[in-house]
């Protein structure tokens, strides 16, 4: 797994990491996943990445994740992946952190706003849209395009 | 494909902290808190920025221009400075008087825990501290972060002990830490 991180050097992720990031239940990776697929969607081989997180049981999560990346920043990439044929008995998954998993996610956080993508590929996740959102905005949206935030909105940010 | 950035471990912040103290013309008191303080305690795998406060806005403008300095940009928000160096996505939240609703009083002065940098005193908040920011954040903004954080504490700190920084606290705390406790435990 990916251990201590060089600031100078970001290191590079393979389809397997991913899928370690994914089944490793905790939420500093699992958050980042969308991003990363966003950060890095004309690069990855998709076909490979599905195979593997289909042999791993993990390939409904994986497209939920990919799911959550499109609805952050539609990319035809992702929606080449979503659209396609997968078998309709889908067997359930859950995306959850080990310090706060579904059960206890549900009876406390009481909202989702993710319930379509749960729906469709049959995976239940311990997220809400906002802890996927700051990911994306950290990682992607203000390094990329922090001049252009700063015109709309001054120096006035989320945080 | 590359993995984002954060930091893993309580060294990688000190190495971090070290240049930041290179460009400091005064000596601060830097106090950490959020995500970078759990990463101490050993509470958090890793953090996406590092925050930290500071008692007096004085200290505040010193370590913000330390880091305008090193070639962070300056984003503002209500009460929070963020610091972005672009090239490598790295952020510094910094703040001062308080965090949040919660205000640094003398008792929270008393807990912190001091680490050395390159000869500059880097303080820590306790537990106990960590805990009612985190609840407290929690309540405001229903945040699954800050209540897996808040309950990710809860079960090392002493309750008596918070129920005493309560009495220095203003109302509005007392009553989020206690729709916390009611809600969640």
């Amino acid at each position: 797994m990916v251990s201590d991180i060089d600031l100078n050097n970001e290191i590079s992720v393979t389809s397997k990491q991913i899928i370690l990031m994914l089944s490793s239940c905790d939420k500093d990776y699992i958050i980042d996943i969308p991003t990363i697929l966003i950060n890095n969607a004309d690069g990855i081989d998709f076909n490979e990445l599905i195979n593997t997180a289909l042999e791993a049981g993990l390939g409904y999560s994986l497209l939920a994740l990919i799911d959550v990346a499109n609805k952050l920043e539609h990319n035809d990439a992702f929606f080449k992946v979503l659209s396609r044929q997968y078998p309709p008995n889908i067997e359930g998954n859950v995306i959850e952190d080990n310090i706060f998993p579904v059960r206890k996610f549900r009876q406390l956080i009481k909202r989702s706003f993710l319930e379509r993508i749960e729906e469709r590929w049959n995976v239940r996740i311990a997220f809400t849209f906002d802890d996927f959102y700051k990911v994306y905005r950290d990682y992607h949206l203000l390094p990329v395009h922090g001049e252009g935030l700063r015109k709309y909105f001054g120096d006035i940010i989320e945080i | 494909m590359v993995i984002l950035l954060r930091f893993r471990t309580w060294e990688s912040v000190k190495q971090e902290l070290g240049i930041i103290c290179g460009n400091l013309k005064d000596e601060p008191r830097i106090i950490t808190v959020g995500g970078t303080a759990l990463l101490y305690h050993g509470l958090k795998k890793s953090t996406r920025d590092l925050e930290f406060v500071f008692t007096t806005q004085g200290e505040c403008y010193w370590f913000a221009e330390a880091l305008s300095a090193q070639g962070f940009e300056v984003r503002k928000s209500a009460n929070v400075w963020r610091f972005i160096d672009f090239k490598r996505n790295l952020y510094i939240d910094i703040s001062y008087g308080t965090i949040g609703d919660v205000a640094l009083t003398q008792s929270m002065f008393a807990r912190l825990i001091e680490e050395q940098i390159n000869g500059f005193s880097i303080w820590i908040v306790s537990l106990t501290d960590l805990f009612i920011m985190k609840a407290c954040h929690s309540v405001t903004t229903s945040e699954s972060d800050a209540i897996g954080d808040a309950l990710r504490i809860v079960e090392r700190v002493d309750m008596d002990e918070v129920e005493e920084e309560l009495e220095y606290q203003s109302e509005i705390v007392r009553e989020k830490v206690g729709r916390f406790r009611e809600e969640f435990f």
